[in-house]
């Protein structure tokens, strides 16, 4: 048990020095601005947690989490109040994103892509409950006339915001994956050995 | 230094702690899942006598009604409209609504409203500084508190930037008008710039965080001293005592049925 914490601790410590910090709060920053461009483009689609994503892949699933929970704090004070209680859902995403990261899951597309379809389905499970008990289905994410939609035909609300969820987080978290696939093959190797998961981007026989 | 200006006050009050609006913060938004409507219906009043009483209140109000207040209505309606559970009708402005859905609707948006407005009183009259500075004072990580103030700061500048580089892309031909496919491909030349450019700058950042000593441990002094009266420390204690009560008291109800 002694081992596990001091294990956990120095993972933290290890994904949260030097480089990571300004990085963790560039991604929290990046999950809060990118809906601008997702508007810009006319994009039907959140893209509201691709800097917790580039977070898990180049620091870690802690600073991942991290990144995630201060974006959604921030974005309570900004702009949406309820996304706090979102806070749930991005600690899955930066877990998740960290953990299949270290398997090498975005060195090729082809393993980026179903990973974000994966996630995209983790994320709807864990969004249904917080959306259908605190707000009634209703969030105003623009995806909200599914949910009319299926409440109309007659299904609960937590079916509903689930299966709202399922239609629009897998394409969501598949087009984020893959952005962060073609963000993280770009970058240049010098960049990338400073961060402390630098392994998940290049293997270590490089 | 004064922070009057800042914090929750009004004329002839003393600012009161971040601490003790973050303990009360937390409290009203527990609570108000584990009351009923009585309790509620008080901590909705409660809040907006509080909110009335800050020098912020318009700005706490203005939120309210852009960011939240779409949402309860939405919230409201969508359950008098389409409540599939119940069949059972009322009338109601001349209008016939479902009876079931009206009183669900009405709690969920009490509820909805009274965390919002608890966590706009919160965050509008708490400078992040002060917030930065009272959970530091209490022993919380230094990192996480950087990258907190760090990224409010980034969120304005990230905003500005993408807006340079989509009017840059578009004049050097980028289609952002085309159909859905081009449109996610406009996505990369937007989004690589605007990585590239802080990447190097975290490097510049995370070096001179290391020499400021950032992660160093020991005895610290802070820019802005912030006490605690007696009262704020028996308050913090009221709230964390009543809420954990009422946390305990709704677990064994459960519990025995």
């Amino acid at each position: 048990m002694k081992n596990v914490l001091e294990s956990f601790r120095t993972s933290i410590r290890k994904e949260t020095s030097g480089v990571s910090i300004p990085f963790i709060a560039f991604g929290a920053a990046l999950n809060l601005s990118l809906g601008q461009i997702a508007g810009l483009l006319k994009l039907p689609v959140y893209l509201d947690s691709i800097g917790t994503v580039l977070v898990a892949v180049l620091c870690g699933p802690w600073a991942a989490v991290i990144a995630g929970s201060v974006a959604n704090t921030i974005g309570s004070i900004t702009f949406s109040p309820p996304s706090v209680f979102f806070i749930p859902t991005v600690i899955v995403i930066g877990a998740f994103t960290g953990i299949v990261a270290r398997h090498g899951v975005f060195r090729k597309w082809y393993t980026a892509l179903p990973a974000g379809v994966i996630q995209g389905l983790l994320a709807a499970a864990v969004s249904a409950p917080i959306s259908a008990y605190l707000f009634s289905g209703i969030t105003l994410s623009g995806m909200d006339f599914l949910v009319m939609f299926f409440r109309a035909e007659g299904k609960s609300i937590l079916l509903s915001t689930f299966l709202q969820g399922l239609i629009a987080d897998p394409l969501d978290k598949a087009i984020t994956y893959t952005a962060a696939w073609v963000i993280v093959r770009q970058l240049p190797h010098r960049i990338v050995i400073r961060f402390p998961r630098y392994e998940n981007v290049f293997p270590s026989s490089d | 230094m004064r922070m009057s200006s800042h914090l929750l006050t009004s004329k002839g009050m003393r600012p009161v702690h971040p601490l003790t609006k973050l303990y009360f913060t937390v409290s009203t938004v527990v609570l108000c899942f584990l009351l009923d409507v009585t309790a509620q219906v008080f901590i909705a009043c409660l809040l907006l006598i509080l909110c009335v009483l800050t020098r912020q209140r318009r700005s706490i109000f203005k939120r309210f009604l852009r960011y939240v207040l779409p949402v309860v209505i939405l919230v409201l309606l969508l359950n008098v409209l389409i409540y599939p559970e119940s069949e059972k009708w009322i009338s109601l402005f001349g209008f016939r609504v479902n009876e079931v859905g009206f009183h669900f609707g009405l709690i969920v948006s009490l509820r909805l409203s009274v965390m919002s407005l608890s966590l706009l009183l919160f965050f509008v009259t708490t400078p992040p500084h002060l917030l930065a500075t009272a959970v530091l004072m209490k022993g919380a990580s230094p990192r996480i508190v950087f990258v907190f103030l760090h990224s409010l700061q980034l969120v304005t500048t990230l905003r500005r930037k993408i807006g340079k580089i989509f009017i840059a892309q578009a004049s050097r031909g980028l289609d952002v008008k085309g159909n859905p496919f081009k449109r996610v491909k406009a996505l990369f030349p937007m989004l690589l710039p605007l990585v590239f450019s802080y990447l190097s700058e975290s490097l510049e950042r995370g070096l001179a965080l290391e020499l400021r000593g950032l992660g160093i441990h020991g005895p610290k002094s802070y820019l802005v001293e912030l006490k605690e009266s007696g009262t704020e420390r028996v308050a913090n204690l009221l709230l964390l005592l009543g809420t954990s009560t009422v946390i305990l008291w709704k677990l064994l109800q459960w519990l025995i049925r």
